[in-house]
């Protein structure tokens, strides 16, 4: 098993890679969900404006459909966009993460300051065979850094490179 | 493995009193309500006796299960009333100790101790009350055997604390007389504080809404004065009205500059800094005397700060933040100011002393985008426009004034401000400095540099800019370079990254 997971870290290590391309189903998927949510409420709104304050049904619906309709789509189209300016990168130095559309981060941890580290999975996300590393740090703004989006078995392969390599070092 | 050792049995006596003051306060309130009414106290009376004596024996039976002691590596504690708990914390990971006195503890010679560790705002541990040579006993020991055979800050720094605490170096690098303290107390004005809990404890008394109906009251004195110095005035309610706001708002501000310096010299009065050894001690407080020692080894960075009166009278004020040991409700002291105030000429070598090798005067700042003061300017075009706008439905063409007032702010500030923002690589160090009336500078070394992140808003990137954040440990806001051109940023941001990864980070 340690074999296999060097061999995968030792892809990983030094590149910068994409997420897993199932995180774009999966926040697709979670954004559906949410979206029926805001449909329900835009519905019951609209019905209660119309019904009990009397406002006239066919701008009512038709702005509720609009907003329906504008909130779908954009949460269904989002992901894909994230998607391609989400990255990260393990050095020997630093993990270095990579994210955001209109508002971007570039976020470097070096190894040494990675104080520990977690490999989660929520149920949906198990459902995808995703995972989000969690790094904490001493830091205060960043004193968690997570990357979500990443295939499980690659998080905990890095994971395991993460504290192999803390192993090594002579402190 | 030493003795277990208790508090002073005063402490059943201090910690009651604590508990009971954050009770009685609402009941006794209660008392004053229902004095009139015979069956009313009579209830409340016993129930207050009745919970008086819960807090005792509750207080007798926590002294008698709370130990401490001693052992080779730890601070062992042992407390609980109902469940037993036993803490251990190792004396490498304890930061600092740090003793409150208010006037009584003084008079009893006890003090209230509380443990720092790393990462916590609250501290590990509360001893209240210990004896003062128990403290002393403590600091002794734990400080002593911290562990400083790992201190990895570069080549062995010799540690030079004595064997068991004695006889260490002791230099004392800052005293302050009640004149620094008043000037101190006045430039940084923290009246605001008092006032707004006075006003908050006044207006649980309706005390001020009477004062501003007698104020507003057409046959007032203080009006009839005006409007007899100002005949004309007195036909216009619009200046009337203005007249008095403005007269109570500069006396309010006058008043709060006092109180704020009146503040000071009670809250810091016989402030001293002295090095011992690795680590600062601060004494300072004329009623609650506090006593905290800050290893330096857990010094995350150095703030230096000058408000624009510090700089007309030669001032700054020194800060360094730690990790741990931050602001709590616990009682606990509050990270003070290393250096509330210190005149410029002193400020080398007291950095020197935080930070040896800093020079701020040989400093090559490097400057941000030349297009930041015009998006400064422009980001702070939204408040004078909204606020004139809305002076304009209450006093008219008046609202000009004002208009013209807050954009002359406003391009004062980003002025200064855009020239002034620079950042620099020492050969251990980033330096930023930041603002433009009050200014702000923050030293980290690489190795106490957590994270490196470069951040990019949608105006950022319509303006060919980005931030750059080093990220510490207890920091309040940080070290952020904005308004960096791409390529420098870029370039700050991996150079921070490598220098940061090529050191070690120790608590």
């Amino acid at each position: 098993m340690q074999d296999t997971e060097q061999a995968t870290t030792a892809a990983v290590v030094g590149e910068s890679h994409p997420l897993d391309p199932r995180w774009i189903t999966y926040r697709r998927r979670v954004a559906a969900v949410r979206s029926a949510f805001v449909a329900i409420t835009l519905a019951g709104a609209g019905a209660a404006a119309v019904l009990i304050l009397a406002w006239p049904v066919a701008p009512v619906a038709a702005a509720a459909l609009v907003l329906v309709i504008a909130t779908t789509s954009l949460s269904l189209w989002w992901p894909a966009v994230a998607y391609r300016h989400a990255s990260y990168r393990l050095t020997a130095r630093a993990l270095e993460i990579r994210r955001g559309v209109l508002w971007r981060s570039v976020i470097d941890v070096p190894r040494s300051r990675i104080q520990h580290s977690d490999v989660s999975q929520g149920p949906i996300e198990r459902l995808h065979g995703l995972g989000t590393l969690s790094v904490f740090t001493a830091g205060t703004h960043h004193a968690l850094v997570t990357l979500h989006g990443l295939d499980h078995h690659r998080a905990l392969s890095i994971r395991a490179h993460l504290l192999h390599a803390d192993e090594d070092d002579v402190i | 493995m030493s003795s277990e050792r208790r508090l002073h049995p005063l402490s059943i006596v201090f910690e009651s009193g604590r508990v009971l003051r954050g009770l009685l306060l609402p009941l006794v309130v209660l008392l004053f309500a229902t004095m009139n009414d015979d069956g009313g106290s009579v209830v409340i009376l016993t129930i207050i006796a009745a919970i008086s004596a819960l807090v005792g024996v509750g207080g007798i039976i926590r002294f008698m299960r709370f130990t401490y002691r001693y052992d080779e590596r730890d601070l062992v504690i042992r407390s609980g009333l109902f469940t037993r708990k036993e803490r251990r914390i190792p004396y490498v990971r304890i930061q600092n100790l740090d003793a409150a006195q208010n006037p009584l503890h003084r008079l009893l010679r006890v003090a209230g101790v509380y443990v720092q560790t790393g990462g916590g705002a609250e501290p590990e541990a509360s001893l209240s009350v210990l004896p003062l040579s128990a403290l002393e006993e403590m600091r002794a020991r734990v400080l002593a055997s911290g562990g400083r055979a790992d201190a990895a800050d570069g080549p062995a720094e010799a540690p030079s604390a004595a064997p068991a605490g004695l006889a260490q170096p002791r230099r004392t690098l800052l005293v302050l007389n009640p004149r620094d303290l008043i000037v101190a107390g006045f430039i940084e004005n923290r009246g605001m504080v008092l006032i707004f809990g006075a006003l908050a404890l006044l207006e649980q008394s309706g005390a001020t809404s009477n004062f501003f109906e007698r104020l507003f009251e057409s046959d007032n004195a203080v009006m009839s004065g005006l409007a007899a110095r100002w005949p004309g005035a007195a036909n216009v309610p619009a200046a009337q009205g203005a007249l008095i706001v403005i007269a109570a708002v500069l006396t309010i501000l006058f008043f709060i500059r006092i109180l704020s310096t009146i503040w000071a010299v009670v809250r810091l009065y016989g402030f001293r800094l002295e090095r011992v050894g690795d680590d600062l001690h601060t004494e300072y407080g004329l009623f609650t005397r506090v006593s905290a020692t800050i290893p330096l080894r857990r010094i995350q960075t150095v703030i230096i700060r000058e408000r624009l009166l510090h700089r007309w009278l030669g001032r700054r004020s020194v800060m360094v933040e730690t990790a741990g040991g931050q602001m709590a409700n616990t009682g606990a002291p509050q990270r003070e100011a290393i250096a509330p105030i210190l005149s410029v000429e002193h400020l080398p070598a007291l950095l020197h002393e935080l930070h040896a090798g800093l020079d701020l005067s040989e400093v090559l700042w490097q400057p941000v985008h030349r297009r930041a003061f015009g998006r400064m300017l422009r980001g702070s075009l939204f408040w004078p426009l909204v606020l004139s706008a809305t002076a304009w439905v209450v006093i008219d063409e008046w609202a000009i004034a004002i208009l013209v007032a807050l954009l002359t702010m406003a391009v004062v500030h980003a002025r200064l401000r855009s020239r002034y923002i620079g950042w620099s690589l020492t050969r251990d160090s980033i330096v930023v400095r930041d603002g433009s009336l009050t200014r702000t500078t923050r030293v980290a070394r690489f190795n106490r540099i957590q994270v490196a992140a470069m951040d990019r808003s949608p105006i950022d990137m319509r303006t060919g800019m980005a931030s750059v954040r080093a990220d510490t440990a207890g920091a309040r806001s940080g070290l952020v370079v904005p308004f960096l051109p791409d390529d420098s940023a870029v370039q700050l941001h991996g150079e921070i990254v490598v220098r940061a990864a090529a050191t070690e980070f120790t608590w």
